[in-house]
């Protein structure tokens, strides 16, 4: 037997209540402090709430149209992006070394028509491309692309197929859809985008490229244009814009589009024009179109003389359907008149019949210009052509 | 051994009682309430409760852009028999994204108490009052705890007319496109200090 003041707990209580005294206390201790700091308190619970945001937010995505045919003679020309569609209009480069060369390439800057902020996926490059033929011509091989922003130039990522060249057959075209989304991860980075390829001609000569776009997808299937390309295939840069896609301003040449015929003279005619299709601005569906505008920079390719004037009228069609019509067929009536050959007139125009999603993908733009009041013969003023420094659509939506 | 059980026993059972007679005066020394030991009187404590009898903020928004407000009215009732001295808020997102992490460009909160009752119209619900305002809570982020509250009533048997406005800044930018958040509001008054009763 112990000693008493050696007498434990557990040699006169079981253990339940020995548990039981421990919780007890360990209560009385949690009670005491506890309404020792603090008087009575009530709540009222409101919600929850929840609240969303729109998935794209409101904004004006500008673009230029790929899609150019020129009607001025009555008759149509297809005088579109040739980097842009698989028309039989290719791209052709110079003569490439027989063999890889990092100072040789062609390098493409892509359009800024997505909204920004916006995740993306499925993004490739699409190319398709051949030798250009000719005497000792051999195969169009692509050694590697860059990935990089047009911005800064930056590379963000490299294809590179350099153990194993892509090569076309001669002058068959190869297509090649390259996997980019790793690097194009949201609409930022897309509208700032830049392709860089490295490639060589067996034969070293040039290229054929029928097409080179980017497409993708957020929220709609998307695809981008070219609005800059530089051909250094040579070795030696020779840079190229898309006439329509920006305002130089300056007029030089590769970066305006001058028609191919004189306007008629006195009144338009419906069968000459310079017809514009916006295909791609990819607005997607259930988007609130809120505005449509319309940017025409031009000038006459010569000063008319004699008084005379360039004007013009457009209609706006969705496929074939006329949608609205801005200007009248005479000088008095017309969207507007130029007689100059240095001045820029510039028509910013609001479509407001342009105001669903289906309207907005499918626009397409016919500019009827004339000689007013009239040109051509004696002392009158010259027929002359116009000259198109850009077109530009911009789009104004959102989607909830 | 049958006596060493017994002292035992004793010696617990003494601390027991001393426990509960340490946590009585515990008590008496910290706690809000006295109590009198007079035979004549009674003592009773009062009730303290805040209720909100009507509220809104459970109406969500969907799909909100840079430069939106949302309104909510929600009454604050104090139907206890004792007044409040302060009133808190606190507010937690139980879907958490943006809308609640960006204290800058992330949804804001302000609170304004009406004299009477806010005539509501909508949805989307806004709200007018035909009293007086006045500011329950200045324009802050919207999450955050034990925030405090100015210009309450607070009085027992009195009714607090609020309208809760969350504002998503115009300033906000595309991050916060396709963001979702699900916040809980939670009032809180405190009673008031003791007094010679």
């Amino acid at each position: 037997m112990l000693p008493r003041r050696w007498l434990r707990s557990s040699d006169v209580l079981p253990k339940g209540s020995r548990v039981a005294a421990l919780a007890g206390a360990a209560f009385a201790a949690f009670f005491v402090v506890s309404l020792a700091a603090a008087g009575f308190n009530s709540t009222g619970t409101g919600g929850p709430m929840s609240v969303t945001t729109k998935r794209i937010f409101s904004g004006a995505r500008s673009t230029a149209p790929g899609d150019l045919r020129d009607v001025s003679s009555g008759v149509t020309s297809n005088k579109s992006d040739p980097l842009d569609y698989d028309d039989s209009i290719p791209t052709q480069t110079g003569n490439w070394a027989s063999a890889f060369s990092a100072s040789r390439f062609f390098q493409i800057d892509y359009n800024s028509p997505r909204p920004a902020g916006v995740p993306t996926s499925n993004v490739n490059f699409n190319i398709k491309y051949a030798s250009k033929g000719g005497g000792g011509s051999g195969n169009a091989c692509i050694y590697k692309i860059e990935v990089r922003r047009a911005s800064t130039d930056s590379l963000l990522g490299t294809l590179d197929h350099s153990a194993s060249p892509l090569c076309s057959t001669g002058t068959t075209y190869r297509v090649v859809n390259e996997d980019i989304s790793a690097w194009i991860t949201s609409t930022d980075i897309a509208n700032d985008l830049r392709i860089k390829i490295f490639g060589y001609e067996t034969g070293a000569r040039g290229w054929n490229i029928e097409y080179a776009t980017v497409t993708g997808t957020s929220y709609a299937n998307w695809t981008l244009f070219d609005t800059t390309s530089t051909d250094q295939s040579t070795g030696t840069a020779t840079t190229s814009d898309w006439a329509l896609a920006s305002a130089e301003g300056t007029g030089a040449a590769g970066t305006v589009y001058t028609d191919a015929t004189n306007w008629p003279s006195a009144s338009p005619s419906t069968s000459k024009y310079l017809q514009f299709t916006f295909d791609h601005p990819d607005v997607p569906s259930g988007a609130v179109v809120q505005s449509v505008t319309l940017k025409n920079i031009w000038r006459d390719s010569a000063a008319p003389g004699n008084g005379g004037t360039v004007c013009n009228y457009f209609d706006v069609y969705n496929g074939a359907t006329l949608v609205e019509t801005h200007g009248g067929n005479t000088q008095a009536t017309a969207l507007s008149c130029n007689s100059s050959a240095t001045t820029w007139q510039i028509d910013n125009v609001t479509l407001s019949n342009v105001d669903t999603v289906a309207e907005a993908n499918s626009m397409t733009i016919r500019v009827y210009y004339w000689g007013a009041p009239t040109c051509g013969g004696g002392q009158n003023p010259s027929c002359v052509k116009s000259v198109t420094d850009q077109l530009q659509a911009t789009f104004t939506y959102y989607l909830d | 051994m049958r006596r060493d059980l017994f002292h035992a026993r004793k010696l617990l059972l003494s601390i027991a009682v001393l426990g509960a007679a340490a946590s009585i005066a515990g008590l008496g020394t910290f706690a809000t309430f006295t109590s009198s030991t007079s035979a004549s009187n009674t003592i009773a404590s009062g009730t303290l409760s805040l209720t909100a009898p009507f509220s809104r903020l459970g109406s969500g928004a969907s799909p909100i852009a840079p430069g939106d407000t949302m309104q909510r009215a929600i009454d604050l009732s104090y139907s206890g028999s004792i007044s409040f001295a302060s009133a808190t808020l606190t507010t937690s997102a139980t879907t958490s994204s943006l809308l609640d992490t960006d204290a800058t460009n992330g949804l804001q909160i302000a609170i304004d108490r009406c004299s009477v009752a806010w005539t509501e119209s909508g949805p989307p619900y806004t709200y007018t009052c035909g009293g007086s305002t006045s500011t329950v809570l200045a324009s802050r982020a919207l999450v955050g705890s034990n925030i405090a509250l100015a210009n309450l009533t607070l009085t027992a048997g009195a009714t607090d007319h609020l309208r809760v406005t969350l504002t998503f800044p115009s300033g906000a930018g595309n991050t916060l496109q396709n963001q979702s958040s699900t916040v809980s509001y939670t009032f809180t008054g405190n009673q008031r200090a003791g007094t010679d009763q």
